[in-house]
């Protein structure tokens, strides 16, 4: 059925909320709420099809030629006073590969699932992006200093995946 | 400019903003025992400024004349200023139609909305401190440090959707930004007068403004020819649907007609019917 009504509405950059799974180096969920609380911006990657020009008397025509390829995906978040979300990541990267007694694990056993949830501006959910596959690659560095006690220490963390799929899941009205 | 128009847009703005600040209540404690005593409703006016507040008229039963006292607490909301918003300006000449004529040979549109930011001061006046207090706490926790109020025009069809065949657009989300506040209280105090204690929270709604309704006639013909190569396999990619077993009228998009093939040629080392025009003789 057609939609004749138009949406003028605009979206803003908080219109997101992350949903993270059990991480495999927890016994809980409890242990993976700590990672989505203190999250205050993620970058959703951008995906690239790869494309070449073939010439064809004397025009061009671009054709795909590889699978699409995805960025890795950036999640900035805040360190709790305890160092909590910090070094969860810290066990789920080294339980894959601690460069002293681990070197390798099959991919099920590191791999989970994550969503992104993007909402309209009431809070209602329109598209589902689901992250299939992901485990951490990169935890970024914290800063520590007695001289910029005024801010609170950030991070960041990539993580690399699959694929993601996007589905639509309500409109607004 | 020579018409009259009025979509009620400015006015339906400020009442809604205004709804943001209605039916706060503060709470009343007992001095000694601290226990609640009762709730208090705030009074919200929209006033020039000064004229903020609600003037409560009573005969004073020692002298027996008219007196006459602000009622405190109190939420004045002014609107303190308009401008255009032009870091939210898009496609100016796009439209939306909002309403098909009764004779289905016009449309109504109006063009894209032009984006204005409305200024509002919320002034909250208390005698006492924990009611100022009260007020700010149950205000700023919903701006982090946006808002959104929801508008609704229906001379223009921006409301819900009633059924499926509704022309205009959805509920328009206006965005309310916190932008600062700042805090007076009178320190001179006369005899006969009382301190008050003035909060200005200071926001910013970025709400639009739209240009007339217009009547454009519908288009009833489309003249659309399709060009593709003669020769080689790009002939046939850009508009043909790939089948093995014929043509369906659906999927054939140079045709209107199941019965329309003349001319059209199945290449069977790539599954694929196609069909070509040249261009002139």
């Amino acid at each position: 059925m057609v939609d004749n009504k138009t949406n003028l509405n605009k979206a803003t950059n908080q219109n997101f909320q992350l949903i993270f799974p059990k991480i495999p180096t927890e016994a809980t969920i409890k242990g993976s709420e700590i990672l989505t609380l203190n999250i205050h911006g993620t970058v959703v990657p951008s995906m690239t099809l790869a494309n070449t020009e073939m010439d064809w008397q004397g025009g061009k025509f671009p054709m795909a030629i590889a699978p699409v390829t995805f960025e890795p995906w950036y999640t900035n978040f805040e360190v709790d006073a305890d160092f909590q979300n910090w070094y969860k990541l810290y066990k789920w990267i080294s339980f894959i590969n601690n460069n002293k007694d681990r070197y390798d694990r099959a991919p099920s056993e590191y791999w989970v699932d994550a969503s992104l949830l993007l909402i309209d501006n009431f809070d209602k959910p329109v598209l589902r992006m689901s992250i299939a596959n992901i485990f951490p690659t990169m935890l970024g560095e914290i800063t520590l200093s007695y001289r910029e006690g005024e801010q609170n220490v950030q991070s960041s963390v990539s993580f690399a995946y699959t694929r993601f799929e996007l589905e639509e899941i309500g409109v607004s009205s | 400019m020579t018409n009259h128009y009025y979509f009620e847009v400015m006015r339906r703005t400020i009442i809604q903003f205004l709804d943001m600040f209605d039916s706060i209540k503060i709470a009343r404690y007992d001095a000694d025992t601290g226990k609640l005593i009762k709730y208090v409703s705030v009074p919200l006016t929209f006033s020039p400024k000064m004229k903020y507040w609600w003037w409560n008229e009573k005969i004073d039963p020692v002298t027996g004349k008219k007196k006459i006292d602000i009622i405190l607490p109190h939420i004045a909301v002014v609107l303190s200023g308009i401008e255009l918003a032009q870091d939210r300006l898009v496609n100016k000449h796009a439209k939306v139609r909002s309403e098909r004529m009764a004779d289905e040979l016009l449309y109504k549109r109006f063009k894209n909305p032009v984006p204005y930011n409305f200024n509002f001061e919320v002034k909250i006046a208390t005698e006492y401190m924990i009611d100022a207090t009260q007020i700010i706490e149950q205000i700023l926790p919903f701006f982090d440090p946006t808002a959104f109020i929801r508008v609704t025009i229906p001379e223009l069809n921006i409301d819900h959707k009633e059924n499926p065949d509704d022309f205009g657009a959805y509920p328009m989300d206006l965005k309310v930004v916190y932008e600062g506040s700042s805090q007076e209280s009178s320190v001179d105090i006369g005899e006969d007068e009382y301190r008050t204690i003035v909060w200005t929270l200071t926001f910013k709604v970025e709400g639009y403004l739209f240009k007339p309704n217009m009547e454009e006639k519908i288009i009833k013909t489309a003249l659309i020819n399709y060009y593709t190569h003669e020769h080689g396999q790009w002939a046939t990619v850009p508009t043909i649907e790939t089948t093995t077993t014929g043509i369906s009228a659906e999927k054939w998009p140079i045709t209107t007609s199941s019965d329309d093939l003349s001319g059209a040629i199945y290449d069977d080392s790539i599954k694929l019917w196609y069909k070509y025009e040249r261009r002139g003789n």
